[in-house]
């Protein structure tokens, strides 16, 4: 579990920004002394990383082509957008 | 909707049990609307959870929609609703495969696309769950996000924070989830597994 949470998020953010050896260099100062944080924020940043797998950005997009047949759509529904979707 | 109305009114100058009261009804007016969208005329559509959210806020709201406070209320109910109502589904569906029996889903339901397969769904919630009690608003922008398929832009104005807040939020949040999901405190593979499988790695 996460003892700081507000600190670990701030450290993760900073490291995130960051790369090669900036981000080595960073982590080296911010885990000084502390190896199990270290191996905690480099778990996060590998996780954060990659771009597949649970939570990837193409979620959403993943879930299924909406069909609609709406021949009887309200005209004050043009305009207004179903999450990805504008209605024309 | 003039129980809504007050609830959220109560919960926006912090009456303590408004909030709590506001989910049912919240809860409710989804099912209702889900229910509404699909009967009769309008066969062969899906929806999307947002669209279901953003349209009983409109009618929630009437003529107060752009009141700010009440509004953060209804979209953190309207998330918890949604994701009450994907994970019941998730696991009714998956009691149902394992064969326990005759499973009744409600037809309103199963036109609500769900974010990722049932097993995923209830994984990440789990999870989740554990995330919220160290972060809330994170895990409430997690919500948004994952059970109500917001974008950033709306997730961040339902919260009513600025975007890049939310893609950071969001960053640090998935890193987190991900990294419990694996189970270990090391990297998680890139297959994706439900925790526990490899013990001692």
């Amino acid at each position: 579990m996460t003892p700081d949470p507000q600190r670990e998020a701030a450290l993760f953010q900073a490291a995130a920004q960051l790369t090669g050896p900036a981000r080595a260099t960073f982590l080296d100062g911010a885990c000084h002394g502390n190896p199990a944080l270290r191996q905690r924020l480099e778990a996060l940043l590998a996780a954060h990383e990659q771009s597949e797998g649970i939570l990837a950005e193409t979620v959403p997009a993943a879930v299924p082509t909406i069909r609609l047949n709406l021949p009887d759509a309200p005209d004050e529904a043009v305009g207004t957008t179903l999450g990805r979707y504008k209605l024309l | 909707m003039s129980d809504v109305t007050q609830l959220l009114q109560a919960a926006a100058t912090g009456h303590p049990r408004a909030a709590a009261e506001l989910l049912p009804l919240v809860y409710d007016e989804l099912r209702r609307l889900a229910a509404h969208r699909l009967a009769g005329e309008r066969k062969g559509h899906t929806l999307q959870p947002t669209a279901l959210v953003h349209e009983a806020w409109l009618k929630i709201a009437g003529n107060d929609e752009r009141d700010w406070n009440g509004r953060q209320h209804f979209f953190a109910a309207a998330a918890e609703a949604m994701r009450r109502i994907l994970v019941d589904r998730a696991r009714r569906r998956l009691a149902a495969k394992r064969g326990a029996g005759e499973v009744c889903l409600d037809a309103d339901e199963l036109d609500i696309p769900a974010p990722a397969p049932d097993d995923q769904l209830l994984t990440v919630n789990e999870v989740l769950e554990k995330f919220a009690l160290l972060d809330p608003r994170k895990a409430e922008l997690v919500k948004l996000r994952y059970f109500v398929g917001m974008t950033f832009e709306e997730a961040a104005e339902a919260l009513g924070i600025a975007v890049p807040t939310a893609k950071q939020w969001w960053a640090y949040a998935r890193a987190w989830l991900r990294v419990e999901m694996a189970g270990t405190n090391e990297a998680p593979s890139s297959n994706i597994q439900a925790p526990s499988r490899h013990a001692g790695q």
